[in-house]
């Protein structure tokens, strides 16, 4: 399964996203959290936003990968390292705070494991296609190599009569040319 | 700019322009052609001295669409590999089913080991010995099922292996002929996109075959070669030649399969070379050059991924076969079997290494013991054998034994003498050549010992204290006083004797230090008729029996029966020359016993060495039986007769021809022999014989309880400590042992099918695909092994203490209970494709082939999908045709691995509070 069919038919994130924050609040989820996520107690809803968001940034970069648009990825990049940060403040304050586990729910828990369960099918998902994109990219870049040396390296006879490898001038390919 | 200049820029302009009005148009004709790659004319400004000079198409954009062609290609070759890989898995899984579900390996393998613990608890239940059968065969038919599939598969393999050498000869001729076409268009300055579109597709058909060398004419004709450098397409034609293999036995008995080879030929057809890509052999030994592609991927696993999980089932056949066998051979079923047929392909005159024991046991069909038929065994019945494999001899040396030195040791035994000599508690004293021929060596000399078999409830210690010979015309002409016969039993020579006054201890001094202990009974012969201790110890009291109460460096200490006097403390030890002190031979209580390990006599026959026959008189002595009783020994003589010049003696039994003094003789109420132990071959007819020996001829053992009026009875064997330990004596290298028992390793009792190729005609040993049930249990399940040999009760005194006669009971479930434990037994496992050796049971091993099997499966399946994505990224980015821009390659693959790393990233942050999390909830 694509994670963009799991993203687009995911009612537990978007479900879980919904539940817990308002919109406004998901907008300031992009702006660092500031007044959004309390690091000083931790909360199951916290986790449940932070995660469900997670997995649609990593849905998303999913989905451009495979379509190719490479560059849209690298808007991504900001928030997936600012939710995973935020994901690790809480794993940090976690064990110092007693009061977590006495304020869980049932509900909450069920939730949080659904989403933690889509979480891991999506963040698979991105991570073959993040690798895919990678050993292609080192294909192509392998491909020009390849040219360049042989376009630039010619072999010719010197002055003494050997075969020698003598490098010709650059190619235009150099000069960014669309080819 | 010149007007040549000018018009010819134009000019230059107006042919990119025409170019790319027919590309579009091809490109709009061809959108739904598979394999159709959309074209592009790129331009690139063309330069005169730094002028402007128009367009040209640039050539460098094929080029680098060339080397992602090429990446593509290898890719094609990688993904038709693994696919072919992962799809062959996901059939051997299939095939060998999930642990614990119905129709898995271990499904049967439990079902039989639970029929069999069933047996266990009511071994003569008829129902029961017919469901283990029937669970036995079920297991060695599905696991016979899936190696024949396993190799089915693997011909399977070599059949598409075939398919996929015609597919790619029609494509070497298709790029012959597009190479001629594409050098006539370059030639004529035609349009040659189509043909190239044609020939990638042609290149890309082959490489999903085998792994390809591309290399690209100017013109864009191409030239391919094998990953090895053998030529596809040149100048000249290339076709592969491979010959299949024409069915599945090829495979089943391990047939050397035929090369794939790539054939050139020269203008006129005629053949000039061929090269091996795949070599000829079998299974692993076959080579390679191939890397990737369908072909190899299939050649992977017709000689070795098939061949290996074969090996696997194979091994683990073996092991359950093995492993039931051992112990099966171990009993019997009940009523025993009247015939135990061998299915090992023995040569009768091939010597291994043996050791310890085993039983034979001769008995009615009620499993009671035959009546023997001498009087003076009516309390203990028919006296079984015991087969000493330590001691026996066949001329090469103790324990060095052929098959028909254990053929003559059966018949000797069952082959129930006319008359038996006892005394006191030996109930047969049998003389034993050991020589093969009588007379023997250059000066004529006959060497023998004692068969000593004992049926009372004590040990028995005898000596041997004359012997003499006498010819045809009664003349002695030798005796063991004159040195004509000698002894080599082991004796020590006596230098003096110490005595202590009024005491009855005597130190005795031997020149070398004996090889006594405290508490051993030995025997000094009269060391001459004069006394010592100042006259006080006669020589007489020094003679015969006395316990050795100390042991002290050479010499050791005993008691007399009278104290020596008139001595005083230090007294010189009187010298008595050297004498002889002899160990006895000890029979223990129901042994049999050969007195060769305590000595051997040798008879120098030279006073007559032309004697017909001569009588050989032995006096033995045994001491009372009884510890406690102070009775004497008794003594008697025994005369056997040896008939000179004779061939085949060895081991020969020779029977009391005379008696005197104590001995007592009795004879059979009639001639019997109650096994025929014989040679025969696969039809079951036994080998014929010459001067009692079947020579060099091969056969297989057969041993038949029956009479020589008819009667049947019935034969159980107890394999005891008995061992085949292979061939080490004079055998260089060694062969290895098979570590089985007597009846095991004469197969005289499986109940799985040996798969031993001389036994069974298969040409191949110990495969899963042979693996059966042996006939005759699944034509008579109560012959299946339940059971084991006990000591009988006294046939005509059931109260009486049972003496070493053997029976079989009924209800005895020894055997079914050792069976039904085989399952969760800890067995060995040699190594086996890709498979550690290990111990573990059985169903340890089932669990670690198919957990080989599911891992290699699901790796096959991850390489397939990840080849795939990686094969439509390629595809991807090359159906993009954007052009190749170096600097945002680069800018991407910085993208990349940032991206990358914020992934790691967040799986191991995640990963953590999840484990953090759950741990919390749990």
């Amino acid at each position: 399964m694509s994670s963009h069919v799991i993203i687009k038919n995911s009612a537990v994130i978007d479900g879980a996203l919904a539940t817990n924050r308002e919109q406004d609040q998901l907008d300031a989820l992009e702006q660092g959290f500031k007044g959004v996520i309390n690091f000083e107690q931790v909360r199951v809803e916290d986790i449940i936003t932070l995660t469900a968001r997670l997995a649609q940034v990593l849905a998303a970069e999913a989905d451009f990968l495979e379509k190719m648009q490479v560059g849209k990825i690298a808007d991504l990049q900001k928030e997936k390292i600012m939710l995973t940060n935020a994901l690790a403040l809480i794993k940090k304050q976690l064990p110092q705070d007693e009061s977590f586990l006495s304020t869980l729910e049932a509900e909450q828990v069920q939730s949080l494991k659904e989403v933690i369960t889509v979480f891991n099918v999506i963040l698979e998902e991105n991570y073959t296609r993040l690798n895919t994109a990678r050993m292609v990219n080192q294909r192509v870049v392998e491909a020009v190599t390849e040219v360049v040396r042989e376009h630039t390296q010619q072999d010719a006879y010197d002055d003494k009569g050997k075969m020698n490898s003598a490098a010709s001038e650059s190619m235009p390919i150099s000069l960014n040319k669309k080819i | 700019m010149s007007l040549f200049l000018a018009l010819n820029t134009a000019l230059s302009g107006l042919n990119v322009n025409q170019a790319a009005l027919s590309v579009v148009s091809n490109n709009i004709a061809n959108a739904n052609t598979p394999g159709y790659s959309r074209q592009v004319l790129d331009q690139s400004a063309l330069l005169v001295d730094g002028v402007g000079a128009g367009a040209r198409i640039d050539a460098i954009s094929r080029k680098i669409d060339v080397y992602l062609e090429r990446s593509i290609q290898r890719e094609t070759s990688n993904v038709s590999m693994a696919e072919k890989t992962a799809d062959y898995y996901e059939r051997i899984q299939i095939m060998l089913g999930e642990p614990g579900l119905d129709n898995s390996i271990d499904e049967y393998t439990q079902s039989f080991f639970n029929s069999l613990q069933d047996l266990a608890e009511s071994p003569d239940k008829v129902s029961f010995q017919a469901s283990v059968i029937n669970t036995a065969e079920v297991l060695a038919r599905e696991l016979s099922g899936i190696a024949t599939s396993l190799e089915d598969l693997r011909l399977q393999a070599d059949a598409d292996i075939n398919e996929g050498v015609a597919a790619v000869n029609a494509e070497l001729a298709h790029l012959d002929a597009l190479n001629v076409a594409i050098e006539r268009a370059s030639v004529l300055n035609l349009p040659t996109a189509g043909l190239f579109d044609q020939r990638d597709n042609a290149i890309e058909k082959v490489a999903s075959y085998l792994n390809v060398s591309i290399y690209y004419k100017p013109s864009g004709a191409v030239n391919l070669f094998t990953s090895s450098g053998v030529p596809l397409v040149d100048d000249a034609p290339h076709r592969l030649a491979y010959t299949p293999a024409s069915g599945l036995n090829e495979f089943v008995n391990d047939k050397a399969l035929n090369p794939l080879q790539v054939v050139s030929f020269d203008e006129r057809g005629n053949e000039t070379r061929r090269d091996d890509i795949i070599s000829a052999g079998v299974e692993h030994a076959i080579d390679t050059s191939l890397t990737g592609g369908s072909i190899e991927g299939l050649r992977e696993l017709r000689d070795e991924i098939l061949p290996d999980i074969l090996a696997q089932m194979d091994e683990l056949a073996a092991g359950i076969r093995d492993a039931v066998n051992a112990v099966h051979n171990a009993g019997s079923g009940y009523p025993p079997a009247e015939e135990l047929s061998g299915t090992r392909l023995v040569t009768a005159d091939e010597a291994f290494d043996w050791s310890g024991t085993a039983r034979i046991v001769v008995m009615n069909a009620d499993g009671s013991p035959v009546d023997s038929p001498y009087s003076s065994e009516s309390h203990t019945g028919l006296r079984p054998l015991t087969l000493n494999f330590d001691t026996l001899d066949a001329g090469l040396g103790e324990g060095v034994l052929t098959a028909q030195a254990i053929i003559n040791e059966i018949n000797n035994h069952f082959n129930a003498p006319p008359v038996k000599a006892g005394l006191n508690n030996l109930n047969n004293i049998q003389l034993v050549s050991n020589n093969n021929a009588l007379p023997a060596g250059s000066s004529p000399s006959f060497n023998f010992d004692l068969d000593l078999e004992n049926i009372s409830n004590f040990g028995s210690e005898v000596w041997v204290t004359d012997v003499s010979i006498a010819d045809d015309t009664a003349a002695v002409i030798g005796t063991s006083a004159t040195g004509e016969v000698t002894n080599t039993a082991p004796a020590y020579t006596i230098s003096s004797f110490d005595f202590t006054n009024a005491s009855r201890a005597v130190t005795v001094n031997t020149t070398t230090p004996p090889d006594v202990a405290v508490g051993d009974r030995i025997y000094l012969n009269n060391p001459g008729g004069v006394s010592y201790a100042a006259g006080t110890v006669a020589a007489a009291q020094l003679e015969g029996f006395f316990t050795v109460t100390a042991v002290n460096g050479n010499s050791f200490e005993i008691n007399i029966n009278a104290a020596a006097g008139a001595t005083s403390a230090g007294e010189a030890p009187v010298t008595v020359g050297a004498q002889a002190l002899s160990e006895y031979i000890e029979v223990d209580a129901g042994e049999k016993t050969r007195s060769k390990a305590n000595g051997t006599f040798t008879a120098d026959l030279s006073g007559n060495a032309a004697s017909t026959y001569y009588d050989v008189t032995v006096t033995v002595r045994t001491f009372n039986p009884d510890p406690d009783s102070t009775q004497a020994y008794q003594s008697g003589t025994i005369t056997y007769r040896v008939y000179n010049n004779e061939q085949g003696l060895r081991n020969d039994r020779y029977d009391a021809f005379g008696a005197s003094g104590a001995t007592v003789l009795s004879s059979p109420a009639s001639p019997h022999q109650y096994i025929f132990a014989t040679l025969v071959d696969a039809n079951g007819v036994e080998l014929s014989e010459t001067n009692g020996s079947y020579g060099n001829q091969s056969g297989y053992l057969q041993l038949t309880a029956h009479d020589l009026s008819g009667q049947e009875f019935a034969v159980v064997i107890d394999e005891g400590t008995s061992k085949q330990e292979g061939k080490v004596t004079d055998q260089v290298p060694p062969i290895k042992g098979t570590n089985r028992g007597f009846s095991h390793y004469f197969e005289l009792n499986n109940l799985f099918a040996s798969n031993n190729p001389d036994a069974t005609g298969d040409a191949k040993s110990g495969s899963a695909i042979n693996l059966a049930v042996e006939r005759r249990l699944l034509d008579n399940p109560s012959l299946i092994s339940t059971g084991s040999l006990e000591l009988s009760n006294q046939p005509n005194d059931p109260d009486a203490p049972r003496l070493y006669t053997y029976e079989r009971y009924i209800g005895n479930n020894s055997i079914a209970q050792r069976l039904a434990a085989v399952g969760t037994d800890q067995q060995s496992f040699a190594g086996a494709g890709g498979l550690p050796d290990s111990s573990q049971n059985i169903n340890g091993y089932i669990g670690e082939v198919l957990a080989f099997v599911a891992t290699q499966t699901v790796t096959a399946k991850s390489s397939f999908t990840d080849a795939t994505l990686l094969f439509d990224g390629l595809v991807s980015r090359a159906d993009a045709i954007t052009g190749v821009n170096l600097d945002e390659e680069l800018a991407n693959t910085t993208l990349y691995q940032s991206a990358y790393s914020a992934s790691a990233q967040v799986i191991s942050t995640t990963n953590d509070l999840f484990d953090a999390l759950f741990s919390i909830f749990n």
